[in-house]
Formats: C-alpha cells, structure tokens, sequence
C-alpha cells in the first residue's frame, strides 16, 4: 500500500531540523525490522548529509520527495516549505510495514534541477541510493513471511476431528 | 499524530527569519550548482550559516547576502546580492512566499563559469548587529563596471523579504 | 484527535480471559465451524498468493438478531485462532465505530481512514495473525441510498467510502489481518461492504433445541456456586420450558434463568430451589410483551 507522509520545513523549522526529522522517520521504519541493523539506516543516508538540507531548502522535496520502497513498503516523503508547510499535519510514527523490512530497502531521489549532479554523486556512495524512477507500487513478494506460512497445517487437521 | 499548523496570529519574526535564512541559502546551492562550481562547502558550513543569516534577520540587521564568483583569472562575476527589507509587523494577511519556479526559469538563463571558480558569501548590515560564529569582516568586490539585472523578489514573511540581484560583466 | 480512544481493546492470544467465550455461545455447529474455517482459510491463502488471486478482503461478516452471540463469537475468535498459527499466537483488536462516528462534524472520514490504514496496521506491524471487531458495523457502513442521503450527513457516506478503501489496501498490505464485522441491521448496510465479506454467516436465533441447549448450558454455570442447579438442567421437563421460549435470542433465554428466580422471594435466598415451574412462570412473563405487541399489530407472526 503506497503512503506518503509530510514533513514541515520553514517557517516552522529549519531544512536541517526537517532533514533530521525525514532521517529519523526512516530509521525508525526500516529499524523495526530484525533484519535492519540499528544505526545502519544514518551510515545509509551520511552521503546525504548538507545535501538533503538544500534539497529541503531548496523546495526539491515537496512535489515528488522521496520515496522508500522495500518489501510491502512504499513510502513518499515530501518537506513542505512557505505556506504549505503552515498547513501540515504531521504523522512522524513509524509507519507500518517497516517491521517486514529488509536489508534491501531503497530510497529514490528526486531529481533536483541544479543539484541534481550532486545528488547522483552522493547516490553512487551508498547501494540503499537511487536516482532512478521509484516502482509505482511495492514489491508483493511475501517470502518473508510466506516461508513459515501463518497457519499450522497440523493443527489444522486436528480441527478435522 | 502531531499537528504543527502555527495560529494565524502568532508568526514571529523567527518564523520569518527561519525561512527567508533557508530560500537564500537554497538559492544559492541551486546557484552555484547551475554553474557548475563544488557545492560541498556549502553543505559543510550549512547549519552554521543559516544560523547567522537567520539570526541577522530575525534581529533586523541584515542588509543583504552577497554570493560572489571568483574565476581563476581575478575576476568577480557574476555577482548575486539577496536584498532584505523589513516591512511589516507581522500581523495581517502577509503570509510565507518564495517564488521557486521563477527563480528556477532565472537561472536555466544562467551561463556556466570557467572550471576553477569558487564562490565567497558576504552578508552586509543596516547597522550594528550581533557576532556569530564562522564570520568575520571582509571586503566585498566592487559593483562598478557590472550590468545589473533583477529578479524582483524572492521570498517574503510577514516581517521582512528577500529580493535577487545578479550582476555580471 | 486521538485514535487511541476508538480502540476499545487490544489482546493477544492466548489470554485466558477468552477462553470460554466460544463455547459459550450455543449456535449450530456449522457457524462456529464456517468463522473459524474461514480465518484459516484467509490467513493460509493470503499469506501465499495475491489477492488478484484470491478476491479475499480478509473479512467476515456476522449478521442476526440481537443476542444471538454474534459479537461474542468474534471476540472470542482469536483465542481459537491462536492454536492454529505457526507462532501459537493471535491478537484481538475491538474498536469502537460509535466513537469514531461521532467526532466534530467532518472528521468521520479522517479518523476512519487514519484508525484503519495507518493505527492498525502499525499494531499488527510484527505479523501475528489478528483479528479487528467492528462491532455494529451498520453506523460505519451507512447504504448510500436515496433516503440515507437525505438522512445522514455527507460526512457519514464519506466515512463508508473511507472504510471500503481501507478494507481494499489492507487486503493485499496486510495478509494476516482479518475484520469481523456484526450488525443487527442488514437492510442498513452498504452493498459494496456486504459484497466485500469473504463470508456472510447469519446467526439466527435458537430454535427449540438451541433454547433448552441454552437453558442447560446457563443452569449448568450457575451450578458452580449453586449446585442443585445441575440436577435441574437435566430434568426432561424443561422442554417445555424450551418451547414456550422458542424464538427468543439466546441472550434473553439465558436471563430467563434470573427472571426466574426472582419470581419467589425464597430463590433469590436460595437459588438452587429453583424450579421447572418457576422457569415456566418465568418464560410467560417474559413473553407477555411479545404477546402485546403482537396483538397491536395484528397478530403479525413470528418475533425476530
């Protein structure tokens, strides 16, 4: 199920305050899977650091933002700036499917007008980086939780008693 | 869930502050990435610079934010100066703008700069004003021999806005 | 706007606090079997394939008259589940659809969509099987016909609309959670919800045999604290006592035990002298409304 949550940037705080919110939303998602180390997510997004600050500056994230895509995830955040940002009701719980994630997880970049070459330059340093155009909707493989199924085929027939 | 919407009564001069400080500091990232010269610099000096220029705005003493171009030959050009003006206090319908997609169609106009360029950020005052850290006095190139062309204005809050002028050989 | 409040319970499985409620219910076997059948059935195909494959919107609908047991039999669903999953564990989640309906004019919509597509989902985030109780759904659900526009608020249709999307996207995101929905109220539900439900069970009320398996099973419990209680649940007369209830729903056969013993000064002190003719002056009184009514309206057959 596709989401998208939006972040406030200024007036109501500055880009780096809402880069930092955007970077803490994603740890928390993706982190509450087991298979998402702890702090892995920040080392992910170090390349885009003073970056996504323009970009947030800049008003490069409000229309298309960017956008999380894992198993069963897809995710797009936009930073609204100037009056819209006055209008946003902001949800920043983790949100829910970031518990199934993997260690596979990929965040589209929008393509930022002047910044763009240094957002392709900072998508280079890290494998969870993409500049290219985000899958319209998440991956469905259900392997993660398919592999153990949900039901107990053996208590089941015990039901046939 | 939170909500951040601010009652329409009580922007305060940090609200306006707080964004005039990031569209300047946003436009010059899209500048200087239009023209091609590293924008690293101003990753790493970001927080610090927004700080001040936020802090200069929110007190009144800012004049103007100059980004110069300083080609490997010695000269300055182009030259951009955001101009602020205090208007207003705070109240009334005067809410939060910046003009992107113009600024946007403005600098696809832009002519690159020979490889090498490197850029210096001025900020000029309206009289005594407080210190910040990471900045200290300077010299500015001299305007005198630049065609001047201007954008009109930028951003604006109830408090104060932010215009664009770019001078160039 | 806070959506913890329209969750009225959140459990998970097994509690022993719902151990009993399935059998406590007496229905005909079929219906236990078809909801149980049917949550492992939406859980094992769900988990597997996509629901392009499978048309299955994880819900299940119990429809009836009153006191049939509808909303005891799917809050006591997930403790059946439980056994059933690979992780031995399920969970249950009530929510409260008055409190959602109810908000300052114009929210319905938001706080439906937000309860069940962004608050539920992240209570099930670690993929233990769950159950989600939409008790009398009929106020979530509103028919959007002629007259229900001109009844209801627009903000309520929205808030209809606003469910069926969410059943919709929770179909494929959320493989492992099923709603259950019951309502008294069939005519007054939307179509496109009705033709949602992977599986519609009518729980009606007991027949005759279910009113003395009911009277048996209330004596039965009561004989823990008082018990020459038991041996009048196996007295052969309360047949008759069985008849003269039939057609009543299960929920006011049972509180016919307690009608009954307040008839006599004598069985509130000691309920276990509880008699065949208390329960039988007990069934008449209890009736005597129904018989009235009937008259008024002209003999008009049947009650439920």
């Amino acid at each position: 199920m596709e989401r998208t949550r939006l972040i406030a940037a200024a007036p109501v705080r500055s880009a780096s305050e809402a880069w930092q919110i955007l970077s803490t939303l994603l740890a928390d998602t993706l982190e509450q899977s087991s298979l998402v180390t702890n702090g892995s997510v920040a080392t992910e997004l170090a390349p885009l650091k003073g970056l996504g600050t323009a970009l947030v500056a800049g008003g490069h994230l409000e229309s298309k933002g960017l956008v999380l895509v894992d198993n069963g995830l897809h995710l797009t955040i936009r930073v609204l700036t100037a009056d819209a940002a006055l209008d946003v009701e902001e949800n920043l719980n983790p949100v829910p499917g970031g518990a199934s994630a993997t260690d596979g997880w990929t965040l589209y970049l929008p393509s930022a007008g002047p910044l763009d070459n240094a957002v392709k330059l900072a998508a280079k340093k890290s494998s969870h980086l993409s500049t290219n155009d985000p899958p319209a909707s998440a991956p469905t493989e259900k392997s993660v939780r398919g592999s153990h199924g949900l039901i107990d085929l053996d208590a089941l027939r015990g039901l046939g008693n | 869930m939170t909500s951040t919407s601010v009652s329409t009564a009580t922007y305060t001069r940090t609200h306006t502050a707080t964004h005039l400080a990031d569209v300047i500091l946003g436009s010059i990232a899209d500048i200087l990435g239009t023209l091609g010269i590293d924008v690293t610099r101003v990753f790493a000096d970001w927080d610090r610079d927004q700080q001040a220029i936020s802090a200069w705005i929110a007190e009144g003493s800012l004049a103007s934010v100059a980004l110069e171009c300083h080609q490997p030959t010695g000269a300055v050009s182009p030259i951009f100066e955001f101009p602020v003006s205090y208007v207003g206090t705070g109240e009334g319908d005067r809410k939060f703008t910046a003009d992107r997609a113009a600024l946007a169609r403005y600098l696809a106009k832009l002519q690159t700069v020979p490889a090498g360029t490197v850029y210096r950020i001025f900020c000029s005052y309206t009289g005594s004003h407080s210190s910040q850290p990471g900045w200290g006095p300077a010299a500015r190139a001299a305007l005198s021999g630049l065609r001047s062309y201007s954008f009109g204005t930028l951003a604006s809050g109830p408090h104060a806005s932010a215009g664009l002028r770019y001078f160039t050989k | 706007m806070d959506v913890n409040d329209l969750i009225k319970t959140e459990c998970k499985m097994p509690d022993v606090r719902y151990a009993n409620l399935w059998d406590s219910i007496i229905v005909d076997r079929s219906i236990k079997d078809r909801l149980l059948r049917s949550a492992a059935l939406s859980l094992r195909l769900r988990a597997e394939l996509p629901f392009e494959a499978t048309a299955l919107h994880g819900l299940a609908f119990l429809y009836g008259p009153p006191g049939t047991g509808k909303t005891t039999l799917a809050r006591g669903l997930a403790y059946q589940l439980a056994p059933l999953t690979t992780r031995r564990s399920a969970r249950f989640i009530e929510i409260n659809p008055h409190g959602l309906m109810s908000s300052e004019h114009g929210q319905s919509q938001r706080r439906v969509t937000e309860l069940l597509t962004e608050h539920v989902p992240s209570m099930v985030d670690d993929g233990i099987p769950t159950v989600v109780l939409l008790d009398e759904v009929e106020s979530m659900v509103v028919a959007r016909s002629q007259a229900s526009l001109a009844a209801n608020p627009a903000d309520v249709h929205r808030a209809t609309d606003a469910v069926l999307t969410a059943i919709d996207s929770n179909a494929s995101a959320f493989p492992h959670l099923i709603f259950v929905a019951t309502s008294n109220f069939t005519g007054a539900i939307d179509e496109a919800f009705l033709s949602r439900a992977d599986v519609a069970i009518h729980v009606p009320a007991p027949d005759a045999a279910g009113v003395l398996a009911i009277l048996k099973a209330t004596l039965g419990a009561m004989s823990v604290a008082f018990p020459a209680l038991a041996q009048l649940s196996r007295r052969p007369e309360l047949e008759r006592v069985a008849n003269a209830l039939a057609g009543m729903d299960g929920r006011r056969v049972r509180k016919t035990v307690s009608e009954a013993m307040l008839g006599r000064i004598e069985t509130v002190i000691q309920p276990g002298d509880l008699t065949v003719e208390d329960l039988l002056s007990a069934a008449l009184r209890v009736k005597q409304p129904e018989l009235v009514a009937q008259a008024k309206s002209g003999g008009r057959n049947g009650t439920n």
